[in-house]
């Protein structure tokens, strides 16, 4: 229908996560089912226990290089002759690991559905790991190291986390893994930690789109038969901060127009019964382009494009971090303008209006996060990783909005520690050295790039 | 690279943009599958169209050398698989891939009311005619083989090419530290 005249917006509906079926299959795999009709197409995501923090140490991206590599060939195929074969059913898969898990993804129309299940099935549960496939992505991993070293963000981010934890962390090291780990690494590790942690007992699958909970169980029991049997432990986790005294590190560029800045401290896992509150206390802190950093930093007093903070949420706690870039001149005001932001956040409560418009932010764009079946399989994947509460989808919008300016208030004096941040500037160090030593952000260290 | 290339929603521009797909879409394409993968002198090959509907529509071949490629060696072979498509065409195999990847990222976009709203409006901007959205699959449905290599014969010649190299401007150091990455292993 074509009309000339302009929509005009209808009442606030209510939202529905889409109903899904969750159950254990004979086989020990997980299966999370989630029928949604609206266009013919289905995403299925295999979600494995093999994240990063279960690289066994001196193997730091093991996990990354294992799932990376894992459709690149099996006894009766290239891995150039399987991506054909998913390709002509109009398909291509992903595959890729985190901290937390690795996985194996594709999109397919549901009439080559039952094809494709099926050569997903037999793909992941025989490959090879070719020795030219694994130097090639070990090459490509390598080169991606050296550029993100020789951009300042790059370096920033990966500097703040070898400072932020313990040496003995696994978050220490970035997750895909560090040029000398990597070096390292052999296709008998790939194998091996494929053979380790590659089974039944540590795998869900799940699917979303144009499909019955019946059709998927079958499905699923017929093309993951050679899937390996068995439970998996999972390794412990160290996530200790590295110091809990504050400590600033200039990590030298000379002549960089531009220092690259990072500041926080370890932060919190991502189960955690304080999630909604940090949450939104985050949304008003840094989290939006009308947060507190964010208009301090840009629209007053013009340091930067853009600052902002957030939580990075992982099942053990991940690293809490504002992060900006500004002109070298202006390092320590800066850095001055954030500390005051934290340290008001902490102070007093919030106003109404920011926590309306954080609130009203979160739970607007919730329901357009979840509009296809790859957005949809994505978010149950999170309900599996972080072992949340079925409802917590259906929920979500109700408890953010329970979040009151006195429990943002609660949530940032317990879980902000300005005494225990970390300061990570990436620039000139003979401009910033003595401007920032004024700030009192703890002992200043300087490091050659 | 580029190409000029038949204007979007014209008849031919479905077999240009199937085309470009056959040499640039995903793993399976035909760059990917040489440059990136065979001689390991891409990290990524890519084409498409512009879709531009006056005047004339580019297709655009676009690959990212490795570190340690030489830049005229990897011009050289972008425009042999281009010359090999130009003379020998492709095969029922390769459309019917790219046909079915252009078919399931199409369905697949429509779920998000966002891109249903980018195209409706494309639609009715270009040709006043929102409802064609739900033309495209049978469009591409019915591109042949022939209809891509006419397409070929007519386009991908030396006389309608151009062709852009950019180099960062601190490419000289960089690509050496990357080449020695690269070789590390």
């Amino acid at each position: 229908m074509v009309t000339s005249l302009r929509p005009r917006p209808g009442p606030t509906r209510s939202y529905h996560f889409p109903d899904f079926h969750d159950e254990m299959l004979p086989s020990g795999i997980r299966l999370v089912t989630a029928p949604v009709a609206k266009l013919p197409v289905v995403t299925i995501l295999l979600v494995i226990d093999a994240g990063s923090t279960n690289d066994p140490a001196g193997k730091e991206g093991v996990a990354a290089l294992t799932a990376g590599t894992l459709l690149e060939g099996t006894e009766r195929f290239s891995g150039a002759e399987l991506a054909e074969k998913f390709e002509q059913l109009g398909t291509s898969v992903e595959s890729g690991a985190d901290w937390d898990s690795a996985f194996v993804k594709l999109t397919v129309l549901s009439e080559q559905l039952e094809e494709a299940t099926r050569l997903l099935g037999d793909v992941i549960s025989t490959p090879i790991f070719p020795e030219r496939e694994v130097e090639r992505a070990k090459a490509e991993r390598l080169a991606e190291i050296l550029q993100l070293e020789m951009e300042p963000r790059g370096l920033a981010d990966e500097k703040f986390s070898e400072f932020l934890y313990a040496p003995e962390s696994r978050y220490s090291v970035p997750d895909e893994g560090s040029t000398r780990s990597v070096s390292a690494l052999s296709r008998q590790d790939v194998r091996e930690f494929y053979g380790s942690r590659y089974r039944a007992g540590a795998t869900t699958m799940i699917i979303a789109g144009d499909i019955t909970t019946d059709k998927a169980r079958a499905l699923v029991t017929s093309a993951f038969q050679r899937w390996p049997s068995g439970l998996v432990q999972n390794r412990p986790l160290i996530a200790t901060a590295r110091t809990t005294r504050k400590s600033i590190h200039i990590v030298d560029k000379p002549e960089a127009p531009q220092s690259e800045l990072r500041t926080g401290h370890v932060g919190l896992p991502r189960k955690h019964p304080d999630f909604f509150p940090t949450l939104v206390m985050n949304a008003v802190l840094g989290g939006l382009f009308g947060s507190r950093i964010n208009l301090n930093l840009r629209e007053a007093h013009g340091y930067t494009y853009g600052a902002s903070s957030f939580y990075d949420w992982r099942r053990g706690p991940g690293p809490f971090v504002v992060s900006t870039a500004v002109q070298s001149e202006v390092t320590a005001p800066a850095l001055r303008e954030i500390l005051h932001e934290i340290d008001r956040i902490r102070g007093d409560r919030i106003s109404e209006d920011e926590l309306l418009l954080a609130r009203d932010y979160l739970e607007g764009v919730f329901p357009i996060r979840y509009e296809t079946t790859a957005a949809i399989a994505s978010a149950l994947a999170t309900l599996v990783i972080y072992d949340l509460p079925a409802d917590y989808f259906e929920s979500y919008r109700k408890n953010v909005r329970a979040v009151s300016a006195e429990a943002v208030l609660q949530a940032a004096r317990s879980h902000l520690h300005p005494d225990e941040l970390q300061t990570i500037v990436v620039g000139d160090a003979r401009l910033i050295r003595g401007v920032v030593s004024d700030l009192s952000l703890g002992d200043l260290h300087v490091h050659s790039p | 690279m580029a190409f000029r290339s038949p204007i979007f929603g014209s008849e031919k521009y479905y077999a240009a943009s199937v085309a470009s797909a056959v040499l640039g879409m995903r793993k399976g394409s035909r760059l990917h599958r040489s440059l990136v993968r065979e001689r390991q002198i891409a990290a990524d090959a890519g084409a498409f169209t512009f879709d531009l509907a006056k005047g004339t529509d580019i297709l655009v071949v676009d690959v990212t050398a490795r570190p340690e490629t030489d830049i005229a060696r990897l011009e050289e072979e972008v425009e042999r698989e281009i010359d090999e498509i130009h003379h020998k065409g492709v095969t029922e195999s390769e459309v019917k891939r790219a046909v079915a990847l252009i078919e399931t990222d199409l369905l697949a976009s429509l779920q998000s009311a966002g891109e249903r709203a980018d195209r409706l409006s494309m639609f009715a901007t270009y040709f006043k005619r929102p409802e064609l959205i739900n033309e495209q699959a049978d469009r591409y449905r019915s591109v042949t083989v022939q209809r891509v290599n006419e397409l070929a014969s007519e386009r991908f010649g030396k006389d309608n090419r151009a062709s852009l190299i950019y180099l960062p401007k601190e490419g000289v150091e960089s690509e050496q530290a990357l080449a020695a990455a690269a070789d590390a292993d």
